[in-house]
């Protein structure tokens, strides 16, 4: 008996069909498979955990050869002062800039190049909604950036949990990690939104990649500017508050705010002391709400009102 | 039973009416949705699909409510738009594929399936290939391939054959036909091509200026007033013009050995007035059809 191996004629589908609930997932898993395709990201991945690998050596060295050349003061000095849950905060500030080209990597083409190529005729002529794309866009752009984060920093809490237990890891707060991981959540997916917002709004990836680096840096150097204006200033101490919280009014400081609010820390300095007054203190819940609500807002909203599958003129 | 049941439809882009008081059966089978540019015939089709909101009027799509039903239509509709377009970085597997997915085909079934209508429009040996490196050709197929992937019931061509060169035209005409006629899909096709329409298509609705004009089969709309009947001698015989006319015929004119005469009576009368003056005339009439104009004269009347 001889039977095709395939048959090659057209016929219509009579099989089953998945729910139309989880046509987001269709797109979050292509996006998925698409950022995680890229050899870019995971070398990024892997840089963006140096502050980790420089502590893990660092503390390794300490532990390993001053015990050994009785420095066990030396060795007890550098691990008290210690504060485990700034070393994930630390971990953000040191990557930071390479977590943001991860965002850009993933997600300033993820709606811009679909502009581009006219896809969303492709995307919303199917049983798709508007939703499900950005969704699903949004997701394929979360679900990477958060892995950036979050695996670097889960191996390091993983090996501090076994090397570091004597020094209060695990005691100082047993919340630790959900925290972490709680950080890392909320400041991916203010990225995400951001970076969405912006890519929907180019009809290249390009450009969408250069607005949201250029807003990234430019809002960091503004901020920046301005707090180092308004403290040489020798303000009235009553203003000091104000000029702190200038350094949250950027992209950066609002990542770097959510972190800070959920570790609950202001930060601290781990191979050297710079003095307290270099360090900004966690911003207060309606001042990070204002820097987090409302770029996500008005971004979200600019995407769902850009994407559509026609160009209505007026 | 229609497949499609529109009722007194207006879109407005703005102040601008892109379609007015449109109202259509859409019969199954292959249909041409005919017009000049700017008729309206792509907002239409964006309409039937849900991507615009009419500013009054209705229908149904497959059963399915345009206003309320935009996802179950989608489901039974496959669209083919007239603007290049594809998902970048991805091979034409995978492309196609991915559309079977966005319909709600499971992962495997989709895959299986983009494997047969790649080779089904004629993409087999380039399914690997990125699309971004497809000619203009290939990426008509693809945009067909996409729009096919999922089994729809209703298939939404918007200008098939645009960019095609001769050859790649044919066989694009081909596959709409083998789809319409021979896989039991009905097609709806959007074009200003008058031939595509002609090679294609049993039944025409003419658009001008958003409101419909005529919508009759391709023969009907060919056919001219009064149904005049071309004659076709064994060769011209001015004896016989003028026996037509002995019998109460009209002479209209006369191209080569084909004489178009009016009767008044019906068309049985007018045969049997023909065949008396012929037999007057002795010329020998080697055939007897209704007179009919190109698509393209029936067209240019209608728009006009």
């Amino acid at each position: 008996m001889s039977s095709p191996i395939s048959d090659l004629t057209y016929r219509g589908y009579q099989g089953g069909l998945a729910p139309d609930k989880s046509r987001w997932q269709v797109i979050f898993r292509q996006a998925l498979r698409m950022a995680l395709k890229k050899r870019a990201y995971w070398i990024l991945m892997v840089l963006s955990g140096a502050h980790y690998l420089i502590f893990i050596a660092v503390s390794y060295f300490i532990d390993s050869f001053a015990g050994n050349m009785g420095g066990e003061q030396l060795k007890e000095q550098f691990f008290n002062r210690i504060i485990w849950r700034d070393q994930f905060l630390q971990g953000f500030q040191l990557g930071h800039f390479l977590l943001m080209s991860i965002a850009l990597l993933v997600g300033a083409g993820a709606i811009a190049n679909d502009n581009r190529s006219k896809a969303l005729l492709v995307y919303l002529s199917k049983p798709c909604s508007k939703r499900d794309y950005l969704i699903g866009k949004w997701m394929g752009m979360f679900v990477p950036i958060a892995m950036a984060l979050a695996i670097p920093a889960t191996i390091f809490y993983f090996y501090g949990a076994m090397n570091y237990r004597e020094f209060g890891f695990l005691t100082d707060d047993p919340w630790l990690y959900p925290k972490v991981i709680g950080a890392i959540g909320l400041a991916s997916a203010f990225q995400s939104s951001v970076i969405l917002g912006i890519s929907s709004l180019f009809d290249q990836g390009r450009l969408a990649g250069a607005a949201y680096a250029g807003a990234y840096v430019l809002t960091g150097i503004f901020a920046g500017i301005a707090q180092t204006i308004a403290a040489n200033q020798k303000l009235p101490e009553s203003v000091m508050p104000w000029v702190d919280r200038l350094h949250y009014l950027s992209l950066y400081g609002g990542i770097e705010g959510i972190y800070k609010t959920v570790l609950q820390t202001d930060g601290s300095f781990s191979f050297r002391d710079r003095g307290e007054s270099f360090l900004v203190p966690r911003p207060e819940l309606w001042l990070l709400a204002v820097v987090v609500i409302l770029p996500v807002t008005g971004l979200l909203w600019a995407a769902w009102r850009k994407v559509r599958a026609v160009e209505v003129v007026g | 039973m229609p497949i499609a049941s529109i009722q007194g439809l207006t879109v407005r882009y703005g102040s601008f009416t892109a379609l007015s008081d449109f109202s259509l059966e859409l019969p199954e089978g292959c249909v041409g949705l005919l017009g000049p540019n700017g008729a309206g015939k792509t907002t239409f089709l964006k309409t039937l699909l849900g991507f615009i909101k009419p500013a009054s009027g209705g229908g149904h799509v497959l059963g399915f409510d345009i206003a309320r039903q935009g996802r179950e239509i989608r489901q039974g509709l496959g669209y083919m738009p007239e603007q290049d377009c594809h998902i970048p970085g991805m091979s034409a597997v995978s492309f196609v594929a991915y559309a079977g997915e966005l319909a709600g085909l499971p992962r495997n079934q989709a895959l299986r399936r983009a494997h047969e209508v790649l080779e089904y429009t004629g993409l087999g040996e380039a399914r690997y290939r990125n699309v971004d490196t497809y000619s203009t050709g290939m990426r008509q197929r693809i945009k067909l391939a996409q729009a096919l992937v999922h089994g729809p019931k209703l298939l939404l061509l918007d200008e098939p054959t645009n960019g095609l060169d001769p050859k790649g035209r044919q066989e694009m005409l081909t596959l709409v036909r083998d789809i319409s006629h021979g896989k039991g899909v009905n097609v709806l096709v959007c074009s200003h091509l008058l031939p595509d329409i002609e090679r294609t298509c049993d039944e025409v609705v003419v658009l001008h200026q958003g409101r419909l004009r005529a919508q009759q089969s391709v023969t009907n709309l060919r056919l001219l007033d009064g149904a005049p009947i071309d004659v076709e001698l064994r060769e011209f015989s001015p004896v016989f013009i003028h026996a037509a006319e002995a019998q109460g015929l009209t002479y209209i004119e006369a191209r080569g050995h084909v004489v178009r005469l009016q009767g008044r009576g019906t068309q049985e009368e007018s045969a049997a007035q023909i065949y008396q003056a012929a037999r007057s005339a002795g010329v020998q009439v080697r055939g007897l059809t209704l007179a009919q104009r190109s698509l393209e004269e029936a067209f240019l009347e209608v728009i006009q």
